[in-house]
């Protein structure tokens, strides 16, 4: 007669179990683990010393916790390899889709005088920091001989519609030959809206193109970051908001804000903002460290722990709106979390390992110039070209991303093998800013430990991992914001 | 030790690596400089706080720290085989043949 075995034929030597390779750092009295595609799991003091030391047994809960999270396997087993390396595979699929953003700075003027500019605009008189048809015609064979089979043409300023004509040409120019290079194409521009027409609006109707903008709050605050003449930024923006969604739809135009000094205290106003004219969410991006930011002395005025204050007080507001019934995401958050929360490759281009430097985006600067990034583009115009990369004149697609210095600078870079990066727990979710870490630092790998972008991703995932761990209703917000 | 500016740990250079007390110390940067000597059989650690860290609590975290490294490096070592063979499984098609 056929019996079922006793338990002991089912326990697991503890020769035959092996670890796989994880990463952990204390939290209190616990220990935070992430194995190597950034699954987390929680341990107390006692079960990372049991996990340490393979003290687990089929039963006791440990050896289940661990298994579940790829922290142990058993010799022999194939299946967890099969599964990691599918998954990590995955996740750096976006490397596939090369350099799919390609900036075009049309014009160096602008008519606003933002203190925090990060591109030193010229006052408008200037004509020569327009970009010429030649240059753009230039650059735009550089970007459709990107592999990539979609890319997105960003129009960047100065104020971009100071140079509409060109625009124009660039984008009629492009679909023109996109055919041909087998490319989908897609249009936006970076605009403050001041100077919207209709012209401009039937345009971007007709050949789908998408406008951004900028709007850092209620009227005085966006007004006293952004002075122009007449004093009614705030006023503009709106109006140009409102008749583009009306025009173009709701999900052609969107906002960003600048986190400055004065905004720290007024997270709730500035949300309340984005609320009243309907935007979709909400980015709340600090303040960089380039061009007239550093130059006004905006950068310094505070540091990653007021940022992260701000940063907390808001997304607690949002999560707050969202509790009421109301859709409506904190942008950072939202791509945090798909990378937490899902293997969906993403190549945001400011947090990838590589990074996104030349491989996720390229600049053509109104001269010609080309840089590997927009923040590159800025330090250049402070006087220092490390990022520049080449000019339209002389330059191919594959001499500027096969260049000597864009290779050594994100080979130099990697977070999986920076100091303290390769071990964090946090670094499947993060990403390589050497920009930054050039900026403020002048070296593209950074001393972490100094480094404010550290600081602020660290305690950016602590908390959402926090709330997802901790907080069942807002961790079901935090779970459809990033896409499960 | 405690110095007037800092304070010294020794670790038995038999059974504390050099690279994992150079870890924790880059670990501490920012909150502390850390100068490593070998004296003998014995590396010795001098800690100057750069803020209001006393000793006892620099101490208490540098010795952590340099636990959490030691357990970091054992591993390493020991995981070092199955990462490899993982990373060569999700990119190893990517490499070219050796004939090319």
């Amino acid at each position: 007669m056929a019996r079922f075995l006793t338990a002991d034929a089912f326990e697991v030597p503890e020769k035959r179990l092996q670890h796989l390779p994880f990463r952990f750092e204390r939290r209190g009295g616990n220990y935070l683990l992430s194995n190597m595609v950034g699954d987390f799991v929680v341990l107390t003091h006692d079960e990372f010393g049991r996990l340490v030391d393979l003290r687990v047994t089929p039963g006791d809960g440990l050896y289940e916790k661990a298994y579940a999270a790829h922290l142990i396997t058993r010799r022999g087993q194939q299946a967890q390899h099969q599964l990691l390396a599918l998954r990590l595979r995955s996740r750096m699929a976006f490397l596939r889709q090369m350099t799919p953003l390609h900036l075009f700075v049309v014009t160096l003027r602008c008519e606003h005088s933002c203190p925090y500019c990060q591109v030193s605009r010229q006052s408008t008189d200037r004509s020569r920091y327009d970009m010429s048809e030649e240059t753009a015609q230039r650059a735009l064979k550089i970007a459709l001989d990107s592999p990539s089979a979609r890319i997105k043409i960003e129009f960047q300023g100065g104020e971009p519609l100071l140079n509409f004509g060109l625009i124009e040409k660039i984008v009629l120019a492009a679909k023109a030959a996109a055919p041909a290079s087998g490319k989908k194409l897609d249009f936006v521009i970076a605009s403050n809206l001041a100077l919207l027409t209709d012209e401009h609006l039937i345009f971007c109707k007709a050949h789908d193109v998408q406008l951004s903008t900028s709007l850092d709050g209620p009227a005085d605050l966006h007004n006293k970051n952004r002075p122009r003449p007449g004093g009614n930024s705030h006023e503009l923006a709106v109006k140009g908001i409102r008749r583009a969604r009306e025009f173009l739809g709701s999900d052609r135009v969107g906002a960003l804000m600048t986190t400055t000094e004065r905004s720290l205290d007024r997270v709730a106003e500035i949300i309340d903002e984005y609320l009243r004219l309907e935007l979709d969410g909400i980015f709340l991006r600090p303040l960089s460290p380039y061009g007239f930011a550093v130059k006004t002395k905006q950068f310094h005025r505070y540091g990653v722990k007021r940022w992260l204050d701000f940063y907390t007080r808001g997304l607690r507001y949002i999560l707050a709106v969202n509790r009421a019934g109301r859709h409506f995401p904190e942008f950072y958050s939202a791509l945090i979390l798909r990378r937490m929360l899902t293997d969906r490759p993403i190549g945001y281009v400011d947090l990838r390992s590589p990074a996104g430097i030349g491989l996720g985006a390229l600049v053509y600067n109104y001269d010609g110039r080309v840089f590997a990034s927009d923040e590159g583009r800025m330090l250049a115009e402070m006087g220092d070209n490390t990022f520049k990369l080449g000019h339209v004149d002389t330059a191919s697609y594959s001499s500027l991303i096969l260049s000597d210095k864009l290779i050594n600078l994100i080979a130099s870079s990697l977070t999986q093998c920076a100091p303290e990066c390769s071990d964090c727990v946090f670094e499947p979710h993060c990403g390589a800013d050497p920009v930054y870490h050039h900026a403020t630092q002048r070296d593209p790998v950074g001393i972490k430990p100094l480094s404010e972008f550290c600081a602020r991703q660290k305690g950016v995932m602590s908390l959402l991992l926090d709330i997802l761990n901790n907080e069942p209703e807002n961790a079901a917000i935090l779970r459809r914001w990033g896409g499960m | 030790m405690e110095t007037a500016v800092g304070i010294s740990i020794d670790f038995d250079a038999a059974t504390q690596s050099l690279s994992a007390l150079n870890a924790a110390a880059y670990r501490l940067v920012g909150t502390a400089a850390c100068k490593i000597d070998k004296r003998g059989a014995h590396y010795v650690c001098r800690l100057t706080p750069a803020g209001q860290l006393d000793g006892d609590s620099l101490r208490y975290r540098f010795l952590e720290l340099v636990t959490d490294e030691n357990v970091r490096e054992n591993l390493s070592a020991k995981t070092e085989p199955v990462r490899n063979l993982i990373l060569s499984l999700a990119f190893g098609s990517l490499a070219a043949p050796s004939s090319q």
